[in-house]
């Protein structure tokens, strides 16, 4: 792992410790009094280690929301895919296709999950809603990627003798790589939270315990499901920087001899 | 081998190419040297069809390029550019064997290959399992060179090769060029705005003018000796006769018999048999005595030179 990626790494860790210290401080002193907390604690270890059913329901609840993240993650990327080759085709389009993608993503997701799960199962409403939310940012960067190869490197490639299409699958794409991933990261990321509006159309996911807490006021039900879904989420961005780096090992290596 | 070349680009009021009638001799190394908007990289990105001419001719071997698919003619034709254009992520191997792979030759033949390029252009076999980001200016450009001699191509265009590296290293890459030339015998055609190079690597030199416009071509020492009218001769500038004086070595010269036995030798200042005449020169001015003894490798004398020797050399 090459020092800033680790430096990021560390520094994402540091963050949710902090912020996680800071809510448990802050609920320890400013919120309850001796008795409430006796009774109604931030936390209680038993719901998580003793309580029999909870693994299994938190595996479920996980297996959901991952479902809900990937799956948009992969059709928006697939989308997206094809919109950027049109755009790079056809220059006159990127204007378009970037204000319509601009402007799916400018919808709140509560009024696109209401008006779409009234023609469509809930299930697929969220799909077509969250896969919609990732298409400017994946579409962007695949352009931003294949456009940020250097000229040179294109006119060696053509002066070679290499026909469009070995090109764009030899060099255009694997040198795109790193900027199209990154794409790929962040809508996932940013999915990840999306995906816990759904519960509000009865889908699931991590996100119904902390509705369930606020419902029951039982806050360790709320803790449960924050935290596991801030992991999902780092857990998911360090797998696609490993993929990052096993797909580009040239970019590690930069030290001139 | 260019007929009636020219090239206007489009919304462009001039040619950027005037028509150009160029026969480039096989086995030789031509360089087409001018001022910026010249069209010279232009006229060389023509014969890999880069650029496509708006009208006119460019045959090889008597065949009309057209006649080739755009790829085969280019992957016949080793190219090579200012900004080197490696590819980042292809180890040098890979990268010097993009032409054979494209050629779908198999890899035992395309390694031994990419071996015998490394040993030619004088790269370490170890730096072959490396990334272009990981080598200096100087070795990308080497691989560079091997990348577009790796088919074996009869053909090489050079686009300002060495116009990135510092001058130190640029000199040298320029005299591995000259060896290299002498064993692979390569029609090369190489762009510069440098004179020095143009001097140095060409065995003929075209002068383009603004336009596209062919102004002179010949042989270095030709042109510097009777520059064909005022544009070449000021592009040449004030010391084309000092410039002529690199290109011939004190061996060409008759040279008067060496001192006798006996004369104060030592009292004369020595140069090798081997040097130019522009070191010559500095010799003999800079020298004791407006005679300076030529030694052979030995540092035997076998002859005398004079100022009017250096001087009926350029007339020759």
């Amino acid at each position: 792992m090459s020092r800033p990626s680790r430096r990021r790494t560390i520094a994402v860790a540091c963050t949710i410790a902090a912020l996680a210290l800071g809510t448990w401080a802050w609920v320890r002193i400013a919120g309850l009094d001796q008795a409430t907390q006796a009774t109604n604690p931030l936390i209680r270890w038993e719901y998580l280690f003793v309580r029999e059913r909870t693994p299994g329901e938190l595996w479920e609840r996980t297996r959901e929301h991952l479902e809900l993240t990937v799956v948009p993650v992969l059709l928006g990327t697939a989308l997206s895919g094809v919109l950027a080759a049109l755009v790079l085709r056809f220059r006159a389009l990127q204007g378009t296709v970037f204000a319509l993608a601009g402007v799916l993503y400018t919808i709140p997701a509560l009024a696109l999950f209401g008006v779409l799960s009234t023609y469509n199962s809930n299930w697929t409403s969220a799909v077509i809603a969250l896969t919609s939310y990732t298409l400017l940012i994946i579409t962007r960067n695949i352009v931003a990627g294949i456009e940020g190869v250097p000229a040179a490197t294109l006119d060696a490639a053509d002066g070679l003798g290499m026909s469009r299409r070995q090109r764009l699958w030899q060099v255009e794409l694997p040198l795109a790589t790193p900027v199209i991933l990154t794409g790929i990261r962040v809508a996932t990321v940013t999915t990840v939270g999306l995906v816990g509006i759904s519960k509000v159309i009865q889908l699931g996911g991590l996100a119904s315990y902390v509705f369930d807490g606020f419902n029951r006021d039982y806050s360790t039900l709320i803790v449960i499901g924050s935290t596991a879904m801030v992991l999902l989420a780092v857990v998911l961005d360090l797998v696609l920087r490993l993929v990052e780096r096993l797909l580009t090992p040239w970019a590690a290596r930069r030290v001139a001899t | 081998m260019l007929t009636g070349v020219t090239k206007t680009f489009p919304g462009a009021s001039a040619p950027a190419v005037a028509p150009l009638d160029l026969t480039i001799a096989a086995g030789e190394i031509t360089v087409l040297i001018g001022p910026s908007g010249c069209g010279k990289t232009t006229t060389l990105r023509m014969i890999n069809r880069l650029v496509n001419p708006s009208d006119g001719v460019i045959a090889i071997d008597g065949a009309d390029i057209r006649e080739h698919s755009l790829t085969e003619l280019r992957r016949g034709i080793g190219y090579v550019i200012q900004q080197i254009g490696l590819f980042p992520h292809r180890t040098i191997a890979q990268n010097i064997a993009t032409v054979p792979r494209l050629l779908g030759w198999d890899r035992t033949r395309a390694s031994a290959r990419v071996a015998e390029l490394a040993e030619l252009v004088g790269i370490d076999d170890d730096l072959l399992s490396r990334y272009p980001a990981e080598l200096s200016g100087g070795q990308q450009q080497r691989v560079g060179v091997a990348r577009a001699l790796a088919a074996d191509p009869p053909i090489l265009l050079m686009d300002e090769p060495f116009g990135a590296v510092d001058p130190i290293v640029r000199a040298h890459l320029q005299r591995e060029l000259r060896a290299l030339q002498d064993r692979v015998r390569k029609t090369i055609v190489l762009v510069t705005h440098d004179l020095d190079e143009a001097i140095a690597l060409g065995d003929r030199v075209a002068v383009l003018n603004v336009g596209g416009v062919l102004e002179q071509v010949a042989a270095p020492d030709d042109l510097l000796a009777a520059p064909a009218n005022d544009f070449v001769t000021s592009f040449l500038g004030e010391d084309r006769t000092i410039r002529r004086l690199a290109l011939a070595t004190v061996a060409d010269l008759d040279l008067g018999p060496p001192p006798a036995d006996g004369t104060d030798a030592h009292e004369l200042a020595t140069v090798p048999s081997t040097a130019t005449l522009r070191d010559a020169l500095d010799v003999v001015l800079g020298g004791p005595s407006p005679t300076v003894t030529v030694v052979d490798d030995d540092g035997r004398p076998i002859g005398a030179l004079t100022l009017d020797a250096i001087r009926a050399g350029l007339e020759r």
